[in-house]
């Protein structure tokens, strides 16, 4: 709304964020498209449906449904846990929820591999029962649960809170059980959440790095990531080939933020209450 | 069905929410609970709904005790005080809700479904509102369909949490008319929370008076208009004069036994020529006239005096002036219209 | 407990609560303690010999340096971005928040790759840079300029919902009071958002520290001269040098604890709780 304005500072703030912004985020990922459209688009092609580029995709978007589809469910748990009940440690559990955002990704890494190595606390045991995780997939799926929890609860945790306790009341009094509720009371509106944990939980394990090159194995056609292929691509001074698949990557951040947003757009239409 | 509730108490923390209330409502009846915000009449509701569990005492459907069971199993029509409607689902899913969650041996077929909700819809005057969503709808409108998902269930008893309180004045006096006919034509029990003494008055067979968590007294409305039996309720119901006896003097008529005496300010006659004598069978005060509020269809005078200031409802008529702060009146009431009070 | 609410149940709540710790427990804590356990391998005497070596020393002090200018780089930026978003309409601001935004959702190693593209030899500037004789790549800048990259959005994210909240009321009365506008920001703004900016820079700060992906790509990874912490952790790992490894990390691990506290004290504070991007 063109108002008259009363505060200062806004062409010195405005000012001082465009020109960050530009050079700061915009610049760089206007580069790896620039560097990547240098490229003929049957090069781009090769580059990025190379079968080891495949591959990465695939045990990439894999490890990152099977992680995210379990934090899903393990973190809307935590969130409901730490919501509806009280008991004695409820404070530390909170507390545990942000440890692996603010334990640096490469030591969430080294500290896992280690643990599931096959020498290691919990690898040892696995192991006795046939269960490899250290450089298997099952590795990496751990290692992008551990990064990507505290979205999912962080999310629905504060949804969770704000949810009236009337909406229970009237179902119940109308003759629904606890399993029809939640089904079509409490799940259809933490919806909305949910669905932004997981998508941005999801984004954040297909870009991961830190926390997963130490466990995965790191083998070209099985267990290689596609962030630690735009990376081989950098150390071995392939640099078309880093920009493709950056490209790759960044396309398919972009397309999932999109999309969620306007998923949630569409479905906060029918629930924004005056 | 008829509700029992038998003294039923309800402590929250150091609270005494509800303090050996009991209360029974004959099958067809619409009872009003009225009481200031906080004198427990949600706590009792939610009682009733098995929402909340009583510390002590029963409730008693038919003659049934169900003070144990499960409100989902409880069959009452709640209307809760903000709606509480399904953001999430249509009107007409709203509605259909009690329907689509009955045990798989009772629920209806989906046109049955269809049938029942499309039927409560008209009955509600929402037929054509069934594909919104309640965001999309006014406050009356919310409140029928609030209405009609807890009718849809064929509820025994309705329990209605001050359904018009979030409606502006035009809106509530039409809906109340509507609901006191749609609740004669189906005979359903019914309970009604307000704390609106003329919404109580205009609607209800019964009303029951609630304060701090104790049920004061009920009655019809005419009974407890011109019966109360406490300052209290003398004050809730309606505005009155509350004179300590003694205060009085040798005025006091013989009938009068209570500690305290109360009129209506309609039930004194101001006049001005002091020095006449008071008529017969009436009581005389006197006083200064210390404010005065114009109020439409009448004047309001307060009345400074020894023992206590009174208030006064003069009828207005257009033309007659009226009488100026400080001048001395008289004050004449029937001694028929003194209300004799325990407490 | 008065009303019975869904999952209420005795055992529901027991089944729920015990699944949620133990995996809590196996995930999340125990991790922490093998940081420890890892560390302190050999004793308490290895565990500060390696800590006190001249290497793992110098990524300490990169980076320290590295978070003591990102950090209030990142805070100013923070600051004048949700002032000019929060307070002020003007067209594209939604896309102004996203695009501050962007750099969650983006890998760390993207978040790299485009760095050599503008500074590197190959990039946008490099062949001007290199004539010019300055070096950001594999040098302290190009460290510098990825952490602030991926730590952007931190300070902004805090601060833009709180100020939007606050509205613009007192500001206005101070200003029609007759304070100048800087007066105005120190005293009247500033103040009501100390607590949401301390955690902004205080997240801000841990990723700073934390940041591998993107580091690793631009640091060039060169032993005692551009190794940060995490880079230097992965060195010794490497390394096969357990203790090492485990002893750096535990610096880390400090830091993140020291992070939590933080956290958990300010959002005792009333300040809205979250992790990053959510
Ligand atoms: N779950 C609860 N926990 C603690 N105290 C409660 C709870 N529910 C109600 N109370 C207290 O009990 C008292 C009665 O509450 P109730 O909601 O029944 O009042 P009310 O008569 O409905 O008031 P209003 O007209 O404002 O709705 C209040 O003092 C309230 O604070
Ligand atoms: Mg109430």
């Amino acid at each position: 709304m063109p108002q008259r304005r009363i505060l200062p500072g806004l062409p010195l703030s405005l000012g001082v964020t465009l020109v960050y912004v530009t050079l700061i985020i915009a610049l760089p990922v206007a580069a790896v498209l620039l560097k990547a459209m240098s490229l003929s688009l049957g090069e781009f092609w090769n580059i990025v449906t190379s079968p080891r580029a495949l591959s990465t995709y695939r045990i990439t978007i894999l490890c990152a449904l099977a992680a995210t589809l379990f934090n899903a469910i393990f973190g809307f748990a935590f969130a409901w846990v730490l919501v509806r009940y009280d008991f004695p440690g409820k404070r530390l559990l909170d507390t545990l929820v942000d440890v692996p955002f603010a334990l640096p990704t490469a030591v969430a890494g080294v500290t896992l591999t280690a643990l599931f190595a096959k020498n290691g606390w919990f690898g040892a045991p696995l192991a006795s029962i046939g269960i490899e995780v250290a450089y298997t997939p099952l590795g990496i799926i751990i290692a992008m649960i551990f990064t990507s929890l505290p979205f999912i609860v962080r999310t629905v945790q504060p949804v969770l809170e704000e949810l009236d306790p009337e909406f229970e009341d009237a179902a119940s009094c109308l003759g629904a059980g606890d399993l029809d509720t939640m089904r079509r009371v409490i799940l259809p509106l933490l919806m909305p959440a949910l669905l932004a944990g997981i998508s941005f939980a999801f984004v954040r394990c297909l870009g991961e790095f830190g926390a997963i090159i130490f466990i995965a194995g790191n083998q070209p056609l099985s267990t290689e990531i596609t962030s630690l292929l735009a990376f081989i691509r950098v150390e071995e001074f392939d640099y078309p080939g880093a920009a493709a698949i950056a490209t790759v990557m960044l396309l398919a951040s972009l397309t999932i933020l999109i999309l969620t947003s306007l998923a949630q757009s569409w479905y906060g239409r029918h629930l924004t209450r005056s | 069905m008829t509700l029992h509730i038998d003294s039923v108490s309800k402590r929250f923390g150091q609270y005494q929410a509800l303090d050996s209330v009991s209360i029974n409502i004959p099958k067809g009846e619409l009872v009003a609970l009225l009481g200031p915000s906080g004198s427990g009449k949600t706590t009792l509701l939610r009682i009733i709904a098995g929402l909340e569990t009583p510390d002590q005492g029963r409730v008693l459907f038919d003659g049934e005790d169900a003070t144990d069971v499960a409100p989902r199993y409880r069959q009452i029509g709640f209307v809760f005080q903000h709606y509480a409607l399904f953001p999430h689902l249509s009107v007409f899913e709203n509605v259909a809700f009690g329907l689509r969650v009955m045990a798989r041996e009772a629920r209806p077929s989906e046109e049955q479904i269809r049938e029942r909700v499309s039927e409560i819809l008209k009955l509600v005057r929402l037929t054509n509102l069934g594909e919104r969503f309640p965001a999309q709808l006014s406050g009356g409108q919310r409140q029928r369909v609030a209405l009609a998902r807890a009718l849809v269930i064929r509820p025994r008893v309705l329990l209605l949490d001050e359904p018009f309180g979030a409606l502006d004045v035009t809106v509530r006096t039409e809906l109340r008319r509507w609901l006191r006919e749609l609740q004669q034509e189906l005979g359903l029990t019914t309970i009604f929370v307000t704390h609106d003494q003329e919404e109580a008055s205009a609607i209800c067979d019964r009303i029951a008076i609630l304060n701090e968590g104790k049920l004061l007294q009920t009655g019809s409305p005419v009974d407890l208009f011109t019966m109360p039996a406490t300052s209290f309720v003398a004050g809730f119901l309606g505005s009155a004069n509350i004179l300590a006896r003694e205060s009085l003097g040798a005025g006091a008529p013989v009938g009068i036994s209570g500690a305290k005496v109360a009129f209506r300010p309609a039930d004194g006659k101001l006049s001005t020529s002091a020095a006449a004598p008071a008529p017969g069978g009436h009581l005389r005060l006197s006083g200064t006239i210390q404010h005065r509020e114009f109020l439409g269809s009448i004047v309001r005078y307060a009345i400074a005096r020894t023992g206590g200031e009174v208030q006064i409802d003069a009828p207005f008529k257009a033309g007659e002036a009226f009488i100026a702060p400080g001048t001395e009146v008289a004050v004449d009431i029937p001694h028929d219209a003194l209300i004799s009070l325990n407490s | 407990m008065a009303t019975k609410r869904v999952g209420d149940q005795k055992l529901v709540r027991r089944l729920l609560i015990g699944a949620v710790a133990i995996i809590a427990l196996f995930l999340i804590a125990a991790p922490l303690l093998a940081i420890l356990s890892y560390a302190l391998a050999g004793g308490a005497g290895r565990y500060f010999e390696s800590l006190l070596t001249e290497d793992t020393l110098h990524a300490v002090k990169l980076s320290v340096i590295t978070a003591l200018i990102a950090v209030p780089i990142n805070t100013l930026f923070g600051i004048a971005a949700a002032w000019a978003i929060a307070k002020f309409d003007f067209p594209g601001r939604r896309f102004l928040t996203a695009i501050i935004e962007l750099p969650y959702s983006i890998s760390p190693i993207v978040a790299g790759v485009a760095y050599l593209f503008v500074f590197g030899a190959q990039g946008l500037f490099g062949p001007w840079l290199q004539a010019n004789d300055i070096k950001i790549m594999f040098a302290l800048p190009g460290i510098v300029l990825a952490s602030l990259f991926v730590t952007a959005p931190f300070v902004a994210r805090e601060l833009i919902p709180l100020l939007e909240a606050q509205g613009r009321e007192r500001e206005e009365a101070g200003i029609s009071l007759g304070a100048s506008g800087f007066q105005t920001f120190w005293r009247i703004s500033l103040p009501g958002m100390r607590w949401a900016l301390l955690y902004g820079i205080i997240l801000c700060n841990a990723r700073v520290f934390g940041e591998f992906g993107a580091v690793s790509i631009v640091s060039g990874n060169v032993r005692g001269e551009t190794n940060t912490l995490p880079l230097h952790v992965e060195l010794l790992y490497q390394d096969h040098n357990s203790v090492g490894a485990f002893a750096a990390a535990s610096v880390l691990m400090l830091i993140a604890v020291f992070t939590l506290v933080a956290k958990f004290l300010l959002e005792r504070r009333g300040v809205r709780r979250h992790a990053e991007g959510t």
